[in-house]
């Protein structure tokens, strides 16, 4: 089990001074990652991870773009031919009736539509992503940002692609009529986005055709609350924690192990906790002489306490030299128990 | 030190790091100096304690926290560079018409426009080979509408020359950024090519035909200006979408992945060009071309000056140094 893997002093003293670090070797491929998590390696030479947005929230996000852009456009054309309306009165009112004067602010409002409505189809999404650092309004609303593969902000050419190429994922295109079985005339037709989902399922990283010319991915980016270490209301976690010899030192595992087990066990009904927990609990409490009758949840909890609240860090007493107890080991030690 | 410990003692630092990456989501340059250096300082800080998680036993909702806040300042440390205006006359003035000259993907977009066109304009015009072709093409009621549409010229203000030019632009510019887009599977976009230049050429074949009439002498009117840029156009929103299509299914040594993301990147100031083009051609073809009263000779002229601005972008702008003679695309 690599995180059982024990560090040198030299290695130890390299990751104090944050070289190597999460970049030892299992960290830096991909293949630790669960595949809705996106590897990035900074400048820093730091690796993080993103989560990956699917189709649900990108879908919403685009609705959401659709309603600003066009309600925006809907709502300057509006105001523009109110203006025009207004002046052409007024200066019929004040000059008399010149010929053709309506007619020609028609012209001009009309043809601004069209120019306007070619502009915001085509350039809203380039230009607003470009602007605000892969974001568009919609996409800031649902938390989610578009950014290269390699990690990097995105750039024009990156965001004007994958919005040009946003018309091969809407596609096919259905007449109305047709889904409805209805033989009239055309009038609407239905954007089924369905290349765009089938070549975001397929994808490794849930990237629409778009993407994939452009290079980018959308990621996750809304606020994430700061956990708190947990703390139990049962007195008798300390008092238990305090039976665990002064000695024990756990491993990387192990230690993650536990954490896991106490962020998880409210999800859980207390009897469904216990069995769990035994797996663990019981060769420990066997090895540290507790009584075999303690409740395993309530065990896990004590260790718990022991090794985040109570114990003085990790890293000094395994390089101090001390044996520290391997989850490998103690699930073994089960099974053959059990044999 | 514990782990309880650690973490009271980092979170201010972390914190701080989370409201500065917020009040910096809008303009970096509206930040003051002090702040950004604050903030690289939490965001090293942070990106060390990310670094060091293991090795301090952070518990994994701590570092999935630290993943998140890492992510978030990242994505504000590295921004996406605003439009740089000054990089952009090279590359208008001297990197894109070379790209245009040399790429065989343009040659081949203008061979198949350019010999379908002709070949659809031939057998539209003589009815002797290949009877009822305009008809097949445009459909009966469709050329009767052509003929009625260019029987005179209607109003021409300036009112709706602006009225005309927004709807061509819409129209035809669009058409030429959906022929790029379904260029990337390459058989849909050469279909709508295709498509396209069949059904102009059998459209021009059919109005140069004598027993027009008058419809005849006022279309070679009409089309005569905005010709040019407007088929150019079309012949170079098709090839930069051809390249793009290509470059995936022949990647020329590269990873198929990375041929399409380097040729969509070189592709799209090429597929940008043609949107100016499809622009002035709406121009023109608002404001001079529908207007009867003027002379053909002046439409002629404004033909023929665009042609002469084409090849002076594509031929004199875009020869290589070292390129064994070549004629200009798109005529």
């Amino acid at each position: 089990m690599s995180s059982d893997r024990k560090f040198s002093a030299a290695e130890t003293d390299s990751m104090v001074r944050g070289i190597g670090g999460v970049n030892s070797p299992q960290a830096s491929d991909q293949k630790g990652v669960i595949d809705t998590m996106m590897l990035v390696k900074t400048p820093e030479n730091i690796s993080f991870q993103y989560e990956i947005s699917g189709p649900f929230y990108r879908f919403i996000a685009y609705l959401a773009d659709l309603v600003f852009a066009f309600g925006g456009y809907v709502a300057v054309v509006g105001l523009l031919y109110f203006f025009l309306v207004m002046l052409v009165l007024l200066i019929g009112n004040s000059l008399g009736n010149i010929p053709g004067l309506s007619n020609l602010f028609a012209g001009v409002v009309f043809g601004l539509v069209f120019v306007g409505f070619f502009v915001v189809y085509w350039f809203y999404g380039a230009y607003m992503e470009t602007r605000f650092n892969g974001q568009t309004l919609g996409k800031r609303m649902c938390g989610i940002r578009v950014i290269s593969v390699d990690g990097h902000a995105i750039d024009g050419v990156q965001a004007t692609l994958r919005n040009f190429f946003r018309f091969l994922d809407i596609m096919p295109i259905v007449p109305l009529q047709m889904l409805l079985g209805l033989e009239a005339q055309v009038l609407f037709a239905i954007p089924t986005f369905l290349i765009g989902l089938v070549v975001m399922s397929l994808s490794r990283k849930f990237q629409r055709v778009g993407d994939l010319v452009a290079g980018t991915v959308v990621i996750f980016e809304e606020k994430k609350y700061r956990p708190d270490l947990i703390e139990f209301e049962d007195e008798r976690v300390p008092k238990l924690a305090e039976l665990i010899p002064a000695d024990f030192v756990a491993s990387r595992g192990l230690t993650q192990v536990v954490a896991e087990f106490a962020e998880n066990r409210k999800y859980l009904a207390p009897q469904r906790s216990a069995d769990i927990a035994k797996h663990l609990a019981d060769p420990l409490m066997d090895r540290f002489g507790i009584l075999g009758n303690t409740d395993p949840d309530l065990f896990m909890c004590s260790l718990y306490h022991r090794l985040f609240v109570t114990q003085e860090g990790g890293e000094s007493q395994l390089g101090a030299g001390k044996k520290s107890v391997g989850l490998g080991e103690l699930i073994s030690g089960e099974r053959r128990s059990e044999q | 030190m514990k782990v309880a410990e650690l973490i009271k003692l980092r979170s201010p630092f972390w914190e701080e790091l989370e409201d500065l990456s917020i009040q910096m989501g809008g303009r970096l340059k509206k930040a003051d100096p002090e702040r950004v250096s604050r903030f690289a300082t939490l965001y090293r800080a942070a990106c060390a304690d990310l670094a060091l998680a293991e090795s301090y036993q952070l518990p994994p909702q701590t570092v999935e926290y630290l993943h998140r806040l890492v992510g978030r300042a990242h994505n504000q440390l590295y921004r996406s560079q605003n439009y740089q205006f000054k990089s952009w006359r090279k590359r208008i003035f001297s990197d894109t018409p070379r790209l245009i000259f040399n790429d065989p993907c343009i040659h081949i977009a203008t061979v198949i426009f350019w010999g379908l066109f002709l070949i659809a304009a031939f057998l539209s015009y003589d009815t002797a080979v290949w009877p009822g072709f305009s008809e097949a093409v445009v459909g009966v009621d469709g050329l009767d509408r052509l003929r009625e549409n260019y029987n005179g010229f209607g109003d021409s203000g300036i009112g709706s020359g602006a009225f005309m030019m927004g709807y061509y632009i819409q129209n035809n510019a669009t058409i030429g950024l959906q022929c790029f887009v379904m260029m990337l599977l390459v058989i849909p976009g050469v279909v709508v090519l295709s498509y396209n230049a069949i059904y102009l050429g059998a459209v021009f074949g059919f109005m140069f035909r004598h027993d027009s009439g008058s419809a005849s002498e006022n279309f070679q009117n009409f089309v005569t200006a905005h010709g040019p840029f407007e088929l150019t156009a079309i012949i170079l929103a098709a090839g930069a979408g051809l390249k793009i299509g290509l470059s995936w299914m022949m990647s020329d040594g590269l990873n198929r992945k990375d041929s399409l993301l380097k040729t969509a990147r070189e592709s799209l100031p090429i597929v940008m060009c043609a949107v100016v083009l499809f622009i002035l051609a709406a121009v023109i073809e608002g404001f001079i071309s529908p207007v009867g009263g003027f002379p053909w000779w002046g439409k002629g002229t404004v033909a023929v000056g665009s042609s002469c601005l084409l090849m002076i972008y594509f031929v004199v702008l875009g020869y290589p140094a070292a390129w064994p003679g070549g004629e200009e695309d798109g005529f």
